[in-house]
């Protein structure tokens, strides 16, 4: 007997434990809501081939009287059941996809009627059931009706909408400052909150104003309908239900990284091969464009002393550089330059030639009278520049011409050897401003002069004779 | 001896023949203007094309044509041969007259000319004004050899009357 009772009291102390384990979970009572004039639903299981039909009808929890659905289509509910929380035995998708039901179904955006319920209510049960053994009819045990279809595709249009993730890179590169925009071509960016260096403006993600770095942000889903999240309950005796509630947060992860770039432009004389300016010319002021891959103009500017310029923090892509005025004495070139700034190619030096305007300068050089001009070969000439430097020695060659192609500028040509008994010519004034060609011809004429001189004898010989005459 | 008794005589007819001039005044006419208007008789005034005016030197001297019996140097000034005259275009021109001593010593004060010095020509009823740009003398030989300018050019020149056996050349341009 004592070894009895000694059992029992195991026995009972056993029972109080595992009473008092299902006591600590969370619990919860529901019940039947009111009902849904005028909707009628049938939930027909094909294995014992019984229909259970049914006016719609809302399932609310005691003392919340928050909304929860039914998710066992063909076990019955009990007011009076307790209910633990707790997620059923179902397979994990089957279960996100009766959280999406519920949380997209009655109560979201303008889901207001009471209609919205029962077709939510229909759309879980298809799921567990199948679609075609879950439906609404015209009457009770009535005659299988689409009425609610249109809602069932809204709800799963939204569903599938949400169901997308913000299509924004997740690697994103710029530059110091830069001001960038990215639209969401996935609509949903709206559903986001962002951190701290981003900001979100309906579907755009902007990004400004950052310093050089790297910046790991998150986009974090807004969904705070409810004031706590969809939970699960199950009964022992009674249908499994969902509450009404949040889906669980989907974060997207941003990694943002900022660079500096950065262009050299240096502008270049064709001939000397450098900054070093032919003749007068000027490499200082070229004007230049730089367009992006849509032809729109980026940024303008002009050259410094030393033909430069500098651009820093250009964003990166494609452009093109484009000469709209060349310098002082330089004929303007239609070429362009297409350069690329990336991660890896940040920094960039652009050299842009281009050519001086030149002139061909030819001398003409003859001796004689004035009606028999010779060719005067072997006649040297100084070129000199505006600052009296020389330039070149040319002389002529046997066809008495000599030639110099000068660059920009202002040049005077000498004379520096003659035929004996001739005169020098003057100094040539040269002014190169254009390309067309100038011949200079030079003569010395040789012209016979009669005496001139009158001495005193003269005078008084002339005397005698104009006034004995 | 008989060299040095004519150089007697006429050195004492020419200083009365001075004398006359200095005390002697017709009609307000002078003794050279008189002699002048002798030789003036036999000018061919038909044949004057122009004149030439040098205000620092005191010139204001008819120009006759070319082939005239009065362009020579003996006479007056004259226009040599070959010369463009002054309305072509690129005129080459070049003008002599004598330098030394007496009336026709013309160009007696010509090399009192300074490069800048401006010749003026009427000719045709036009003025041309030429500007002194260069000056240098070279010996006598007969002939001067001038750079041609590529506009209209005026050389001016007689015998050096500083330099023995010079020749003085004054080459000007049209003025601008």
């Amino acid at each position: 007997m004592k070894k009895i009772i000694k059992i029992l009291v195991v026995a009972i102390i056993l029972l109080g434990t595992i009473k008092s384990i299902s006591v600590n979970a969370e619990t919860s009572n529901f019940y039947k809501g009111e009902k849904i004039s005028g909707i009628y639903m049938m939930a027909y299981n094909p294995n014992t081939k019984i229909g259970i039909y049914q006016v719609a009808r809302f399932i609310r929890e005691q003392n919340t009287n928050k909304i929860a659905y039914c998710i066992d289509p063909y076990d019955w509910f009990y007011d009076t059941s307790t209910y633990n929380r707790e997620t059923p035995n179902m397979n994990a998708i089957l279960l996100d996809r009766i959280e999406k039901i519920a949380h997209y179904g009655y109560g979201y955006g303008n889901h207001t009627d009471s209609s919205w319920y029962a077709v939510t209510q229909a759309m879980i049960w298809k799921e567990v059931a199948g679609d075609e053994n879950i439906y609404f009819t015209d009457t009770l045990n009535g005659n299988k009706i689409n009425s609610y279809d249109n809602m069932i595709n809204e709800i799963n249009t939204i569903i599938n909408q949400n169901e997308k993730t913000p299509n924004i890179p997740n690697n994103i590169v710029l530059v110091e400052d830069e001001e960038k925009t990215i639209t969401d071509i996935n609509n949903v960016l709206g559903n986001y909150n962002s951190t701290s260096n981003i900001e979100i403006q309906g579907n755009n993600l902007i990004i400004k104003g950052l310093k050089p770095g790297e910046y790991n942000e998150n986009l974090i889903r807004k969904d705070n309908i409810y004031d706590e999240p969809i939970l699960f309950y199950t009964s022992v005796d009674s249908q499994n239900v969902v509450k009404l509630g949040n889906l669980e947060s989907k974060n997207s992860k941003l990694n943002i990284k900022v660079i500096n770039t950065e262009i050299n432009i240096k502008k270049i004389d064709l001939d000397t091969k450098t900054n070093k300016p032919s003749g007068d010319a000027k490499i200082e002021g070229t004007e230049f464009s730089i367009v992006d891959e849509n032809n729109n103009i980026i940024k303008s500017f002009k050259t410094n002393e030393t033909g430069s310029y500098k651009i820093n923090n250009l964003p990166l892509g494609k452009y093109t550089l484009i000469e709209e005025k060349p310098g002082i004495g330089y004929k303007k070139s239609d070429k362009t330059i297409e350069f690329e700034l990336s991660e890896e190619n940040n920094k960039k030096e652009i050299e842009f030639s281009n050519e001086v305007i030149k002139k061909k300068i030819k001398i003409i050089k003859t001796y004689g009278t004035k009606e028999k001009q010779i060719k005067e070969p072997n006649i040297e000439f100084n070129v000199y520049d505006k600052n009296n430097n020389l330039v070149k020695t040319i002389k002529t060659n046997n066809e008495g011409e000599a030639e110099i192609i000068l660059p920009y500028g202002n040049y005077t040509i000498k004379q520096l050897t003659t035929t004996e008994g001739y005169e020098f010519s003057n100094p040539i004034n040269i002014k190169v401003e254009n390309e067309e060609e100038e011949t200079y011809t030079l003569k010395d004429y040789k012209i016979n002069v009669p005496n001139t001189k009158i001495s005193l004898k003269d005078f008084i010989i002339f005397l005698f004779q104009n006034i004995i005459i | 001896m008989k060299y040095i008794k004519f150089i007697i005589i006429i050195v004492m007819y020419s200083l009365i023949c001075f004398q006359t001039y200095n005390k002697v005044k017709v009609n307000s006419i002078s003794l050279s203007t008189k002699i002048g208007n002798n030789i003036q008789k036999e000018k061919h005034k038909e044949d004057i094309i122009g004149y030439i005016t040098i205000n620092k030197i005191g010139i204001n001297k008819e120009l006759y044509k070319i082939d005239s019996i009065e362009n020579n140097v003996d006479k007056n000034i004259t226009i040599l041969e070959g010369s463009d005259l002054f309305d072509e275009e690129s005129a080459f021109t070049i003008i002599a007259a004598h330098s030394g001593t007496g009336p026709i010593a013309y160009f007696k004060d010509l090399d009192k000319l300074n490069k800048n010095d401006e010749i003026e020509i009427n000719y045709n009823g036009n003025n041309y004004t030429y500007v002194v740009k260069d000056i240098w003398n070279t010996k006598k030989t007969g002939s001067i050899n001038v750079p041609k300018q590529n506009k209209k050019q005026l050389v001016l020149t007689t015998c050096s009357p500083n330099k023995n056996n010079y020749q003085l050349i004054i080459n000007s341009t049209l003025k601008e």
